[in-house]
């Protein structure tokens, strides 16, 4: 694989690509020291396997963050039984300490939606081509996530 | 448009996708029911909150962290380099050792040459025929026991 060519080739697709996958991967995660390894491991694997046949490098990568996250909370779910949660949260409102645990306990499918939606900014269409699902399957999880949110903060917050 | 359909079109609506006739008939019944008007605010709320979630800084050496990674896994160790060299080391020396087997001056491939010349038994000395190249005396094949 890596000639100097092909790394500076890479360097290009992290400069272009690092800040997007860091905000959807620490939405997921929320937290910094994970959000780092996993962004690590994403691009690490990337440059390993390579891009070849790749046509949408935002969704390869977007797909295999999503991997690395999935696998992890499998496997700390077996080996715990329980989600993962050490947090900075020293400095953090509580009423965004509240919504950040309201938004950890939103399945997988609807959390990644919404982290798209609301922390990435990400329109529809943009959410349905990085997760490779339809836009209308975008609209129902991101409507679900948000009802599902608000029942869960709706006796915690004064909203 | 009922609470059922707020709910179903909750996301359209937040989010400005609704098409204007439908967009009327949904503010059209936030004003009549206080619950999908509650649910509207909240949806707003939460979103405003989670705009606010602070994402940390970028490790601005991330990428050379990565780029370490990868280079230091695809260099090979000095374990594999002396590996490849005892390896390169050991294919020559066979290879040389299989053409002296096979293209060694036998006696064998002697008596084949232009160059040989027959020397009888009485003349050698020698109990069996030999041969000689260029003065020197060459073993032949004997067939009646060992030299």
């Amino acid at each position: 694989m890596s000639s100097n060519m092909k790394m500076e080739e890479w360097e290009d697709i992290y400069n272009a690509e690092a800040e997007f996958l860091y905000r959807f991967i620490y939405g997921m995660v929320q937290n910094r020291n994970e959000a780092d390894d996993i962004l690590q491991e994403t691009f690490y694997r990337a440059i390993k396997h390579g891009k070849k046949g790749v046509k949408n490098i935002r969704a390869y990568l977007m797909r295999i963050s999503r991997n690395i996250i999935y696998d992890k909370w499998r496997k700390r779910k077996r080996e715990e039984g329980k989600a993962i949660q050490v947090k900075e949260r020293d400095t953090m409102a509580e009423e965004r300490i509240e919504i950040e645990r309201a938004i950890q306990k939103l399945t997988p499918e609807y959390r990644e939606v919404f982290i798209l939606r609301e922390v990435n900014g990400l329109n529809y269409e943009e959410i349905s081509r990085s997760l490779n699902i339809p836009i209308g399957t975008v609209k129902s999880r991101l409507n679900r996530a948000r009802l599902e949110l608000r029942k869960t903060l709706r006796r915690k917050l004064e909203l | 448009m009922n609470c059922k359909d707020v709910k179903r079109y909750l996301s359209d609506y937040i989010d400005g996708l609704l098409p204007s006739g439908m967009k009327e008939d949904f503010e059209s019944h936030l004003n009549q029911c206080s619950e999908c008007r509650a649910l509207v605010q909240d949806v707003k709320s939460i979103q405003k909150e989670t705009s606010r979630i602070k994402i940390p800084e970028l490790n601005p050496y991330m990428f050379q962290k990565i780029k370490y990674r990868v280079e230091s896994e695809t260099r090979p160790s000095p374990f594999r380099v002396l590996y490849r060299v005892a390896m390169g080391m050991s294919f020559i020396l066979t290879a040389i050792a299989l053409s002296l087997y096979f293209f060694r001056p036998s006696y064998r491939f002697a008596g084949r040459s232009k160059d040989l010349y027959i020397i009888k038994e009485e003349q050698s000395g020698y109990q069996f025929p030999v041969y000689t190249v260029e003065g020197n005396y060459v073993l032949t094949s004997y067939q009646g026991g060992t030299f």
